[in-house]
């Protein structure tokens, strides 16, 4: 279709979904007598302190009655990441040379001092932050999705502050994609634990402990700390992809 | 003891995908390929004993033993039912075809691809056997993500990459319609899983334009997936760009199981706040019968071969479509067959196509005619079987108008099928071994060979059309509906393989030569063949009119 | 769920959709993804907000809703990077970085 034609017809088709969105969300405006049934949420929040010994519902629900869904998370983030990997390859028409930070028309200057100290200065409690956040998950709002992205923005401070042999050196060449399918896969060990060790597959197996304590709700924590380390990986291999692609991988036969 | 088979068809393809990529560049290569085969090995092994056991009692299994409190389910449930099972079961085949296809088309496919392929399984047999709403739509988008990479494999391809964005950004935006669609349906019953929400909509059956909207919303979400007309043109893109395994995935089993999420959806609404059955009803067999006459237009209309096949899936989703819309026993049933007959077909059509990549022109052609063959309905295969079923269970529901149709759409897409063996390219690599070439002809022949052992299954066996017509009853919570092979049903799949052979061998292409000079026609045909050359805007801008055009023929029907 | 929180869901949505569409730049198109994206949290937010909600006053927004929003977010994210990925390899490819240059490639 030809641009005008194209957006003429979709604002035609935009123009009748916006009128029933509307239509239909107005149906949720207070008004009319909602339903007798309580939520499934409301339930849930009602229960998280003497059914699993946790304080943040959220956590309760996202890592156990719902923990399914949560795995899916995981494995998605997998899928993602081994996908943009995939996707940036190297190809045979580039080589991997020395990595250089260039922009088109000017020459770069040298990371300023004031990068380096900041870059050096904030790595340190980012890295607390994120661990503290993914290992608290059940006791206030955070967990391992949260706190893995906490985590690899520390890594990414790394990077500010130096150059990406430094990042590079921190780890090798596979290990990204080895952390994060044991990110992933230790969730799906976790389910397996909880189908040998009793009821069903992911079920909370371990032992609750206290409510308030860092090693409560089972194997809640547990989940957070696994699938931190996968989030936190995976974020740090979608980084070191993306820049490898831009300032490490040439075309065969350039200059620099 | 149900307990325990019930995840693995999800955790242990994941399970391997988890070690393939942990032990990628340790493990000598040829062992990560033999844990990928056993993986997919035992997720068919785990669909196949769960469909055996739904066959006795279909059974409810609570993931971390979330058992419902006071009849409130709190819980992601797995409900193992027949269709489900079953979806899961022809889920694993169509990986395991891919996997097997990958040494003759892919040569250096590396283990990334394995561990996606994994995921993708995984993520298919999960949305096929859970129960709750929220969770079918993540296990959904799960199977988006993977197949974006595995569509834009060929980095060197821009079509290829392309078709990726194109497929990534549809199914994003499916994705956005669903999350709406849940978040009403949440807030109006305050459940996900499925079966509560229907006891939450039958409690309370006034006229609710929020069920409505959230209707509309997850159709559309769920038939943007399925590549239903008008939201099929990103299929096409990618289909036609895609590597061959990859092929066999989306086109033989992802888009059908876009229409099991409706199929799954609708009993769960069906006291449906003020939208009669008939409503929704109409719209989707409008919709598939409108689909499949597209597909099959297209089909011949376009000369590529992997256009032509995109159109044929297309067309087959949309007859596929016209059962299942029907919603009841007597349309489901021949549904099923149907899906797992094309599924097939379109299996052994790539595997054609991989043989005529590596240079043997006349076994390809013969894969190829006689996957045809099956398209266009020869009664001894089970989409033939199915489709005189589907033709009559639709007569009976009250739409006698289908069966031209279908018989006409199957008999197009059969004819595109055999044009395509008829023009297929001389070329190819001539130095492809023979063990290569071998290994995709066999492929290719298994499958036509399940397709007619499908059939025979589930067609021939008993009046009632055996486990599907079961499995159907199971989903729809009905009696088995008897709907049975006929001699004039026979007939009809006759009529429509000799309508393909015909328009197959190049008759009546004079005619549409002669009627192609004409200006308006020339000028449509023209403006058709702009839709589809691959903008991602028009194939949103369409998504979003398709999108409304359901809502608003849903929130019209509505009482 | 207030009046506003409708007309800003319904806005987003359809003004993220109306930047895919009609977009010359691919990377715009993404980020104009992420916009309709937006949608979906505000609607889940204003679905869970203690107003919206039945019966006694609950202890905390909902968190059915909240353990969806929030590994929604994740999710988006990486699927945002797995696409931009490819925009990345379509301007190597081709120099261009405007959809409509990808139309009418040969098969």
């Amino acid at each position: 279709m030809s641009i005008a034609g194209r957006r003429a017809a979709f604002l035609a088709g935009a123009a009748v979904l916006v009128a029933l969105l509307t239509w239909g969300f107005a149906g949720l405006l207070p008004g009319r007598p909602a339903g007798p049934t309580p939520r499934v949420g409301d339930l849930l929040a009602s229960a998280s302190g003497p059914d699993r010994h946790v304080v943040d519902p959220v956590a309760l629900v996202g890592l156990d009655a719902r923990s399914l869904d949560a795995l899916v998370a995981a494995f998605t983030v997998v899928a993602a990441v081994a996908g943009t990997t995939l996707v940036l390859r190297a190809r045979p028409d580039e080589w991997a040379g020395h990595a250089l930070d260039f922009a088109t028309g000017r020459r770069v200057p040298p990371t300023s001092d004031a990068v380096r100290v900041l870059g050096l200065g904030l790595t340190p409690p980012t890295v607390l932050f994120g661990l503290y956040l993914v290992t608290h998950g059940q006791l206030s709002p955070g967990g391992g999705f949260q706190g893995g992205v906490v985590l690899a923005a520390g890594v990414l401070l790394i990077y500010l502050a130096g150059e990406f042999e430094d990042l590079h050196g921190l780890y090798g060449d596979r290990a990204l994609e080895r952390g994060l399918a044991a990110g992933a896969g230790g969730t799906v060990a976790i389910g397996f634990l909880g189908l040998a060790a009793g009821p069903a597959f992911l079920a909370n197996a371990l032992p609750l402990g206290r409510t308030g304590d860092v090693l409560s709700g089972g194997t809640i924590p547990l989940l957070d700390v696994v699938l931190g380390l996968g989030i936190a990986v995976g974020f740090v291999a979608l980084l070191t992809t993306f820049l490898h692609q831009a300032i490490v991988l040439r075309p065969l036969g350039a200059r620099r | 003891m149900i307990g325990w088979v019930a995840p693995l068809p999800i955790a242990v393809p994941w399970a391997a995908a988890a070690l393939v990529l942990l032990f990628d560049r340790v493990a000598d290569r040829r062992l990560t390929r033999l844990l990928t085969g056993v993986a997919v090995a035992a997720e068919v092994a785990g669909a196949a004993a769960l469909l055996h056991h739904a066959g006795a009692h279909p059974a409810v299994m609570w993931v971390g033993g979330w058992a419902p409190v006071h009849g409130v389910a709190l819980g992601i449930s797995l409900t193992l039912d027949r269709l489900g099972a079953g979806a899961a079961l022809g889920a694993g085949v169509a990986v395991a075809a891919a996997v097997a296809l990958i040494p003759a088309t892919l040569e250096d496919a590396g283990t990334t691809v394995d561990a996606l392929l994994l995921v993708l399984l995984g993520a298919m047999a999960g949305f096929c056997l859970t129960g709750d709403l929220l969770t079918m739509l993540v296990f959904f988008e799960l199977t988006a993500v993977a197949s974006i990479a595995l569509t834009a494999y060929d980095t060197g391809s821009v079509a290829a990459l392309r078709s990726a964005l194109s497929l990534g950004i549809t199914s994003t935006i499916s994705a956005f319609l669903g999350v709406m669609g849940i978040a009403l349906i949440y807030a109006r019953t305050g459940a996900l899983n499925l079966a509560q929400i229907a006891r939450a909509v039958a409690a309370d059956p006034r006229p609710d334009r929020v069920i409505v909207l959230a209707l509309g919303l997850l159709s559309a979400a769920f038939l943007i997936r399925a590549a239903i007309v008008p939201f099929h043109l990103w299929f096409v893109d990618t289909i036609s760009a895609s590597p061959l395994p990859v092929v066999i995935v989306l086109g033989g089993v992802l888009g059908t199981l876009g229409l099991l999420g409706v199929v799954r959806l609708w009993p769960a609404v069906s006291a449906a706040a003020g939208v009669p059955a008939r409503g929704v009803a109409d719209v989707l067999v409008v919709a598939g019968a409108a689909t499949a006459l597209v597909g099959g237009l297209l089909g011949l209309g376009f000369t590529a071969a992997r256009r032509r096949l995109a159109f044929v899936i297309v067309a087959q989703t949309g007859i596929t479509l016209v059962g299942a819309g029907l919603l009841s026993a007597g349309g489901l049933g021949p549904a099923i067959l149907y899906s797992a007959g094309s599924g097939l077909a379109v299996g052994a059509l790539a595997c054609g196509l991989a043989v005529l990549d590596l240079a043997r022109p006349r076994a390809g052609a013969a894969l190829l005619v006689a996957g045809g063959l099956a398209v266009a309905g020869l009664p001894v295969l089970a989409p033939g079987l199915a489709l005189q079923r589907l033709e009559r269970a639709a007569r009976g529901a009250g739409y006698p108008w289908v069966v031209p149709v279908v018989a006409l759409a199957a008999a197009m897409a059969g004819g595109a099928v055999l044009r395509m063996a008829r023009s297929s390219p001389q070329g190819g690599q001539p130095e492809a071994t023979r063990r290569r070439v071998a290994g995709a002809v066999g492929i290719g022949a298994v499958l036509l060979v399940l397709a007619v052992l499908a059939g025979a299954a589930g067609g021939w066996t008993g009046a009632a059309g055996g486990w599907t017509a079961a499995a159907a009853a199971g989903a729809a919570g009905t009696a088995p509906a008897a709907v049975p092979i006929t001699l004039g049903g026979t007939l009809v799949d006759l009529l429509s393989v000799a309508g393909a052979l015909l328009l197959g061998s190049g008759y009546g292409s004079g005619f549409t030569r002669r009627l192609g000079r004409q200006a308006a026609v020339a000028s449509t045909w023209s403006a058709v063949r702009r839709l589809h050359d691959g903008s991602i805007g028009d194939a949103v801008a369409w998504a979003t009119i398709g999108t409304a055009a359901i809502t608003l023929a849903l929130a019209s029907a509505m009482r | 769920m207030t009046a506003l929180g409708t007309i800003v869901a319904a806005w987003l949505f359809a003004i993220g959709l109306y930047g895919v569409v009609t977009s010359r730049n691919l990377v715009h198109l993404v980020v104009s993804l992420s916009v309709s994206q937006a949608s979906t949290y505000v609607l889940l937010l204003a679905v869970g907000t203690r107003a919206a909600r039945p019966g006694p006053p609950a202890r905390a927004v909902d968190p059915v809703l909240q353990a969806l929003a929030s590994t929604d977010v994740v999710v988006a994210v990486v699927i945002a990077a797995l696409l931009l990925a490819l925009v990345v390899q379509v301007h190597k490819r081709t120099g261009s970085l405007d959809p409509d240059a990808l139309r009418r490639l040969p098969e």
